[in-house]
């Protein structure tokens, strides 16, 4: 913090130069004093429309004059912030030691929200390939009970869950096909927890999870399985929020060989009311006009 | 691809009494069959490429949803790793140029015999240059397969392929799973 109180003084100190040396004028080209209100604005200055276009190699050929060293202070100050920056973002988050009032505050922000559509982006990173394998989709929330999960490329899939029971379709050929599950409560649990999560209840999670939260540059939650079995296959899930626990901006699953898949929430919509059959177990309605319907809503 | 697909035909004859008997207990025996006796055919992909594949498996009447990922050269060989929904690895297999499998990593879905004997033999009935003799199956679309065996039918879609030399590591055998 000090640091960049200390660049932020030293910025302003040269700020005046500075500014004629972002916008390449150098000591030659300093606008006259009727400019002086516009150095905020280099670009809009006089002196500047008047400048040759030559006038930037001009400054090239004395790298070390005056202009040039203001140049390279702003340029040495701005790493020097971009630095301070990443390393802000880089730095380890603080756990806490009881993450209870957090997660009773969690609770308290996300009981508001009464409907939520949010569009993701899904990435699984395997250590073998270069590059992470992407999709895209939308999942859907209505209180109490009721959650869609769409992934839209590079498949088309919806899994719908209600109070009772899961659904899901699969498109094949252009045509949507009910599927007769396997393990059906097996993925009613799963979705019955994606909804708790999303509305916050995460305490309602503690007979399978282990909970612990580390707060800084994002707030972020991690549950471990309880269950052996699941921890074989799911070494955590980490649920990234905003420092203000305001709205969840990426889920990560890691698995015990290092593997981990992102989801990463890129647009969301609160309070949204949806058309009716878009959580129909029988015919869902299509995503086009959901997302229509969410658009049109303010 | 036109592909004829034969299924048992399931009228009574209206011939003699024992004759009407055998064919009543190869219709309870044998049942109504419709599995192919068709072949799948090749699926057509880059020599080496990593192809994104969306399956539907069908055990016992109930489906369930797979994400494929095959990794193909021309040198190393085949390489299919299968997730479910989520992402979580379900079973990984590869399968080297000399036809010899080897189960990089199984699941309690998937154990290493039924990744050995019929994941790899999926995998090699559309991607390999082996015989074909056991591959029952036929091509729905043009990129839309289904694989039928006894236990089993088997779905499988291609949603992406992407061209490309993978990397080495991808057909390394000595890589699997220490169990």
């Amino acid at each position: 913090m000090n640091l960049l109180k200390l660049l932020s003084a030293v910025a302003k100190r040269h700020w005046k130069l500075a500014s004629h040396a972002v916008a390449g004028l150098g000591d030659d080209f300093l606008p006259s004093r009727r400019d002086a209100g516009n150095f905020r604005r280099p670009f809009r200055t006089n002196a500047f429309r008047k400048l040759p276009a030559t006038a930037w190699l001009a400054n090239f050929r004395r790298p070390f004059g005056p202009g040039r060293a203001s140049l390279l202070v702003v340029i040495g100050l701005g790493l020097l912030l971009v630095l301070n920056s990443t390393h802000g973002v880089d730095m380890p988050l603080q756990p806490v030691a009881d993450p209870k009032p957090i997660l009773a505050d969690l609770q308290k922000k996300m009981s508001s929200v009464t409907s939520v559509y949010l569009e993701f982006e899904q990435e699984r990173r395997l250590q073998l390939f270069a590059e992470p394998l992407k999709s895209q989709g939308v999942m859907m929330i209505d209180r109490p009970d009721l959650i869609r999960w769409e992934t839209t490329a590079p498949y088309q899939s919806i899994l719908l869950g209600g109070r009772k029971s899961v659904a899901q379709f699969e498109q094949t050929d252009g045509q949507w096909k009910k599927l007769k599950l396997g393990f059906p409560q097996m993925l009613k649990r799963v979705m019955e927890q994606m909804t708790l999560m999303h509305q916050g209840k995460l305490d309602a999670l503690t007979s399978d999870f282990t909970i612990s939260v580390a707060t800084g540059h994002v707030a972020v939650v991690t549950l471990v399985p309880k269950d052996k079995d699941v921890l074989s296959m799911l070494a955590a899930l980490e649920i990234h929020l905003l420092p203000d626990l305001s709205a969840t901006r990426e889920v990560v699953m890691r698995e015990p060989g290092g593997d981990f898949t992102r989801i990463i929430f890129k647009r969301e919509k609160r309070g949204v009311k949806f058309p009716s059959g878009t959580f129909d177990q029988a015919k869902p309605l299509a995503v086009a006009a959901v997302q229509a319907a969410v658009n049109e809503a303010k | 691809m036109m592909l004829a697909i034969q299924t048992k035909r399931c009228a009574l004859p209206v011939a003699g009494m024992v004759r009407s008997l055998l064919v009543l207990l190869l219709f309870v025996f044998a049942g109504c069959a419709t599995t192919p006796r068709s072949t799948v055919p090749r699926a057509s992909a880059p020599a080496d490429a990593l192809i994104t594949q969306r399956g539907v498996l069908k055990v016992l009447g109930r489906q369930f949803t797979l994400n494929g990922y095959v990794a193909l050269s021309a040198t190393g060989g085949r390489r299919l790793i299968v997730t479910e929904n989520f992402g979580s690895v379900l079973a990984d297999v590869l399968v080297k140029p000399d036809g010899s499998v080897h189960v990089m990593r199984s699941s309690r879905a998937f154990k290493p015999e039924w990744i050995r004997n019929y994941l790899a033999a999926d995998l090699e009935c559309l991607f390999g240059n082996g015989p074909r003799e056991n591959c029952p199956g036929e091509q729905m679309g043009p990129d839309h397969y289904r694989i039928v065996r006894r236990w089993y039918s088997l779905e499988l879609r291609t949603v992406e392929t992407k061209p490309g030399a993978q990397s080495r590591e991808m057909f390394d055998a000595s890589k699997a799973e220490k169990r």
